[in-house]
């Protein structure tokens, strides 16, 4: 099966500005590259072009284009390797609509899809981020409290995707799955 | 909430409170696991869902679950975030963020501080009311939860499943005035959709002690007879009359053919046009539209 995204330009922009680029999903955990994220990112907001109702605004200049580009390229990258993942460890969340299912990838993306014969076509992606976990804490050396907020990201995309699936028909995914996966990645 | 999805809030309450234990917990996300978990079981826990109960309750007992309580903006942003969503965010997306607010919800709750979210999912419920559109797909999962994971009364979630669940409800079209009553005060012909009688019932798998609802949309009523749409045996509708005196029904001035069902009860077909149905000195007008 082979993914594709056949949303409009306008529609890339705003999954890239309001997900990718967005710093409380944190997707540089899932890239593994801060500084290139980084980069992006300032170019970004250097040319007001990280709000994702104004779309309009990353097509002012070159480099916030390239900027979205490439943060489109990697996002959408991660989907595949994300639904691949969900795939091989039984992280499979039908829904009720037919061939619409969540996928959770390692780190706990989520990955909305809908099946089209042997394709699959991308609806949406994205990290759950549990706002109310979200508090002005500012772990400097602490590795293991960013660990555990990973852990809680991840656990929460489970939930919220079993949760969400509780009136499809499939199999829910297995418990302990979240930290299982953050263990193979570490 | 499915057997399944139980158990996987139940087993994440226990990763979670094994992370406390070993000092790197957050001991709110025990609180919205437990409060979920709590919804789910109502009374009636197996006994490691009563263990893990037992074990974070102390926890709030000890006051540790309140050493990261959200800040009270919490449930606002998610609000705000609610009000920034278009048309083309997927139902997920969606779905996610009411599930965003939901966990703070049930996590407040579970602390004795749920008056700290109620504001915002009024808030919440009012935004779902107001474009019910957006939210319209996801109305069966919320009929599912309150059926299956119902927040107790005094949880202001119950306040956002419950405007979910209602979204399903169509928007009917009105004309002004809008109100039945006064253009019945105005002498106005009530204005009937044809479609009406297409319409499929809701479904509210939380409401188990609804009347049966009736087999026909009652459109008025008055001395000695009532009036209601229904339908045919192909599906096309039909105005359904009861009476106690002998009924006359005239479209455009013109006499319609009734067919006699039983005494005092008589059907016709509901085709568009003015109508008014006579029975005895009461007269009652009104318009069918398709």
């Amino acid at each position: 099966m082979s993914l594709y995204d056949n949303s409009s330009r306008e529609k890339q922009v705003r999954h890239v500005l309001k997900h990718f680029f967005c710093v409380a999903e944190r997707y540089w955990d899932l890239t593994g590259d801060l500084a290139s994220w980084l980069a992006r990112w300032r170019i970004l907001q250097a040319a007001d072009a990280l709000d994702p109702n104004r779309t309009e605004r990353v097509e002012r200049a070159l480099s916030s284009r390239h900027a979205v580009d490439s943060g489109f390229t990697e996002w959408f990258g991660l989907a595949e390797r994300g639904l691949r993942e969900g795939q091989q460890a039984g992280q499979d969340f039908p829904l009720e609509e037919p061939g619409k299912r969540i996928y959770v990838g390692v780190g706990g993306l989520l990955i909305v899809v809908l099946e089209r014969g042997n394709d699959e076509i991308l609806l949406s992606s994205y990290r759950a981020v549990p706002s109310w976990a979200r508090r002005s804490r500012e772990p400097v050396g602490s590795a293991s409290v960013w660990e555990e907020e990973a852990f809680i990201m991840a656990r929460t995309a489970v939930r919220r995707a079993a949760r969400r699936a509780s009136i499809g028909t499939g199999p829910v995914a297995g418990t302990f799955a979240s930290r299982l996966d953050m263990e193979s990645r570490s | 909430m499915t057997r399944q999805n139980r158990r996987v809030v139940a087993a994440q309450l226990g990763e979670s409170l094994s992370a406390l234990r070993a000092g790197v917990g957050d001991p709110f996300e025990i609180a919205v696991l437990a409060g979920l978990l709590q919804r789910a079981v109502g009374t009636a826990p197996d006994t490691s869902e009563a263990g893990t109960l037992v074990e974070a309750r102390q926890l709030w007992d000890t006051g540790t679950l309140l050493s990261t309580v959200p800040p009270d903006d919490a449930g606002n942003a998610i609000v705000d975030r609610l009000c920034a969503l278009q048309d083309d965010d997927s139902e997920e997306e969606r779905a996610d963020l009411l599930q965003d607010l939901d966990e703070l919800c049930a996590g407040l709750s579970f602390i004795g501080q749920s008056d700290r979210c109620r504001h915002a999912a009024r808030e919440a419920a009012g935004v779902i009311r107001a474009f019910p559109v957006l939210f319209r797909p996801l109305a069966g999962w919320a009929s599912r939860i309150l059926a299956d994971e119902p927040p107790s009364a005094g949880d202001p979630a119950r306040l956002v499943w419950q405007a979910l669940e209602a979204s399903q409800f169509p928007e009917l079209p009105v004309s002004a005035p809008a109100c039945d009553d006064a253009r019945r005060r105005l002498g106005l012909p009530l204005v009937i959709r044809r479609s009406l009688v297409g319409l499929a019932p809701p479904v509210l798998l939380a409401a188990s002690e609804l009347p049966t609802p009736p087999a026909l949309l009652p459109l008025g009523h008055g001395p000695g007879y009532e009036l209601g749409l229904g339908e045919l045996a192909d599906g096309q509708p039909a105005l359904l009359m009861t009476s106690t005196a002998p009924v006359q029904l005239l479209r455009s001035g013109l006499e319609v053919a009734l067919e006699h069902l039983a005494p005092g009860f008589d059907r016709a077909p509901a085709i568009a046009g003015e109508y008014q149905l006579r029975v005895g000195d009461a007269v009652f007008a009104f318009e069918i539209v398709d």
